[in-house]
């Protein structure tokens, strides 16, 4: 049993070129904004795309800084997809920090790349050099060829 | 000679006579032949255009102030409105202009083309380019917006566009509501959402 959380596999998700200060693109069913706590929650079928990156999940809250110009953080749950480039992330849930530019995705997260899927407890991704802490019972399943896109254990 | 003499003094006693006679009838005949003056047509105004001013009863700068029961005050005022003859309570408000003081200081401003408020009802509905405003910087556009008077709820008839302070927003609908336990205004857009925050450059 991996005890020791920090010591974790990093592995290479994303683009460097994740441009974390681009317009972000966000469609989803329904949207509540509350005039005094610089909150607006996204729900249903919520689409968030930022530059290489798009999120998917069915409850999103964004929060703004206090002049609401600018947002500092978002928060999705309820099971999230993230993809970049040809990679893909899945948890329950994460947590984008847009002004330190970190995702954190905890909850039985999955990558899936090319060759091979990692699973672990929680993952750390760095988008400003486009790397991924995986920590946490972290365990790699080498593909055996022919399977389908997602292995579903 | 003497006739000579007597017809001057003739036509003179003559004269004596009938030019104040000629006078008189002047005088009485002139009120006979005189145009009419009839002081009870004074106004020159057709029984039509009297009607109309009555029934139309326009008044210019109307203003109507309520408080919604969580204590927001919200004024409308329109640039003319009329009243519905047949229904009271209710006024048809043309260039319309809605101020709905929020607890937090903020101040909502919706304007449209046309607007009518219904007390009876407590319904006021918003229509023809109906542009919603607040202090914190958000800003709508949408056809038509109906809403209760006796609270700040309400809802649009359709699209929504517009943005916020975060970014540009579109929406198939939006809801206006007062937060049941903060009392907080809040909007609710649905039937699918499109927003798009594009970080300012300045900072």
């Amino acid at each position: 049993q991996d005890t020791n959380a920090e010591s974790g596999t990093t592995i290479a998700f994303g683009d460097r070129q994740q441009d974390t200060s681009a317009p972000i693109d966000v469609t989803s069913k329904q949207l509540a904004i509350d005039e005094e706590s610089n909150t607006a929650l996204f729900t249903g079928d919520v689409v968030v795309i930022q530059d290489t990156m798009t999120l998917y999940a069915p409850w999103v809250k964004v929060f703004y800084n206090d002049e609401q110009s600018d947002i500092q953080s978002m928060k999705a749950t309820g099971g999230v997809t993230i993809i970049q480039n040809e990679e893909a992330a899945e948890a329950e849930e994460a947590d984008y920090d847009l002004q330190n530019e970190v995702m954190v995705m905890t909850g039985d997260v999955l990558v899936t790349q090319k060759l091979s899927a990692i699973a672990a407890d929680k993952m750390t991704i760095k988008l400003d050099d486009g790397t991924a802490l995986m920590t946490g019972r972290v365990k790699t399943l080498l593909r055996t060829g022919g399977s389908s896109k997602k292995d579903d254990e | 000679m003497a006739f000579g003499d007597h017809a001057y003094t003739r036509v003179v006693r003559g004269l004596k006579v009938t030019l104040p006679l000629v006078a008189l009838v002047l005088l009485s005949t002139m009120f006979l032949i005189s145009r009419k003056v009839d002081p009870t047509a004074a106004i020159a105004l057709s029984d039509q255009a009297f009607r109309d001013r009555i029934s139309g009863s326009q008044l210019s700068d109307p203003q109507y102030d309520g408080n919604t029961n969580t204590g927001k005050s919200m004024t409308v005022t329109a640039q003319s409105a009329r009243p519905d003859p047949d229904v009271d309570g209710k006024t048809y408000g043309q260039v319309v202009n809605a101020v709905i003081n929020l607890d937090s200081g903020e101040v909502m401003t919706i304007t449209a083309d046309t607007g009518i408020v219904d007390e009876e009802q407590d319904l006021a509905v918003l229509s023809g380019n109906v542009h919603l405003i607040t202090t914190d910087g958000y800003d709508f556009k949408t056809s038509q917006l109906t809403s209760l008077l006796s609270k700040v709820e309400g809802e649009s008839a359709g699209q929504v566009t517009g943005f916020g302070p975060p970014g540009t927003l579109e929406a198939g609908k939006m809801f206006v509501k007062t937060n049941e336990t903060t009392g907080k205004v809040e909007l609710l857009f649905t039937q699918g959402v499109h927003l798009v925050y594009t970080k300012q450059k300045d900072e």
